[in-house]
């Protein structure tokens, strides 16, 4: 038994092993504890309790698969309902009677036109418009790469060079 | 994490969660609150647990947060300051306290927070120290020290006892 007392002295040092602990809670459960370990004798009793006590049951909550088929079909409805607004911006006339074939027809600003040569000046006028815009817009940079030209750092030195030289010949 | 696997790698730990928040809150109710408001959470993150590799330490760790959070915002009456002494009953009281267990567990509550986490860790849970130290945020030999203080602090407390409930004994024969 003076393993007892050995492994009880490595045990309240906090250093007793796991294998020394399994050693000391046998003895302890069991009758033949020495009356000068018998003080003992509750403690590792009232680990032996603790241990048996035991949580509250925890009931995990259900998925809610509902929640995500509902969120999949308010997205199916809105792209449906995206796609189909979509549909009324690009193709505003499908509501319209078809037109037979050989009959000629437009819609200009929302307006029927019916006369080939009509149609055709709108849409040179149109194309007019349309280059009179591009040309307008490019003129800042056509105007931009003058002044760079311009602005070359060669040229100004050069000139400058020239200069120099022209006061240089007068004063000598 | 789906429900089953929840199950199999959080709810096993459920035991030592729970007594774990018994240990810190040492009031029942409170204790259910806690682990049921973890368990919610950790419910909430479940997608995030599966790359936890410590899930036991983790969780421990988690619980004894909570419990010592709620602890700061509503103390709990009567609770021992952290360099209390166990006053041992008196006689008559002794005579009334039949369960021995009981008033262990009396004890060990009386110790600091720190001492009784890590006492029931290593004692009731069979911990190893170097997982207690990842638990508590400490080093293994702090671990050691506080272990060996709790272990004889219990150690005097039950021999003072005993001596009064013999004293008590004594007495009661010889009135009689």
């Amino acid at each position: 038994m003076n393993n007892i007392d050995n492994i009880l002295e490595k045990y309240f040092e906090g250093i007793s092993s796991a294998e020394d602990e399994k050693t000391l809670k046998n003895y302890f459960r069991s009758d033949a504890v020495l009356p000068r370990h018998e003080a003992h004798k509750p403690l590792f009793a009232a680990f032996e309790k603790e241990r048996q006590m035991a949580a509250p049951a925890f009931e995990i909550p259900k998925e809610n698969k509902n929640r995500k088929l509902s969120r999949k079909l308010w997205i199916a409805a809105a792209g449906a309902a995206a796609a189909i607004l979509l549909a009324a911006i690009l193709f505003p006339f499908n509501n319209k009677p078809k037109i037979q074939s050989g009959n000629y027809l437009v819609y200009i600003n929302g307006k029927e036109v019916t006369n080939p040569q009509k149609a055709q000046q709108y849409a040179a006028k149109m194309f007019g418009q349309a280059d009179e815009i591009i040309r307008a817009s490019y003129e800042p940079f056509v105007e931009a790469n003058a002044i760079q030209k311009e602005m070359n750092a060669d040229k100004i030195f050069e000139n400058a060079y020239q200069k120099i030289n022209y006061i240089e010949s007068i004063h000598q | 994490m789906n429900a089953q696997q929840f199950q199999l790698h959080i709810l096993c730990h459920s035991d030592k969660l729970y007594r774990m928040a018994r240990s810190i809150l040492k009031d029942e109710s409170r204790s259910q609150d806690a682990y049921q408001d973890l368990m919610a959470r950790l419910w909430e993150k479940r997608k995030q647990l599966g790359a936890i590799e410590n899930r036991q330490a983790f969780l421990l760790t988690s619980m004894r947060n909570l419990c010592l959070d709620l602890l700061r915002k509503q103390p709990l009456n009567g609770e021992f300051p952290a360099n209390a002494e166990y006053n041992a009953p008196n006689p008559h009281q002794v005579a009334e306290q039949a369960d021995t267990l009981n008033i262990i567990g009396e004890m060990i509550n009386s110790l600091p927070e720190m001492q009784r986490a890590i006492i029931r860790m290593k004692d009731v849970e069979e911990m190893e120290i170097t997982e207690i130290a990842e638990v508590m945020s400490m080093s293994e030999n702090a671990v050691t020290v506080n272990l060996s203080r709790a272990r004889k602090k219990i150690r005097e407390m039950i021999l003072i006892h005993q001596q009064k409930e013999k004293m008590t004994y004594e007495q009661h024969r010889q009135h009689s």
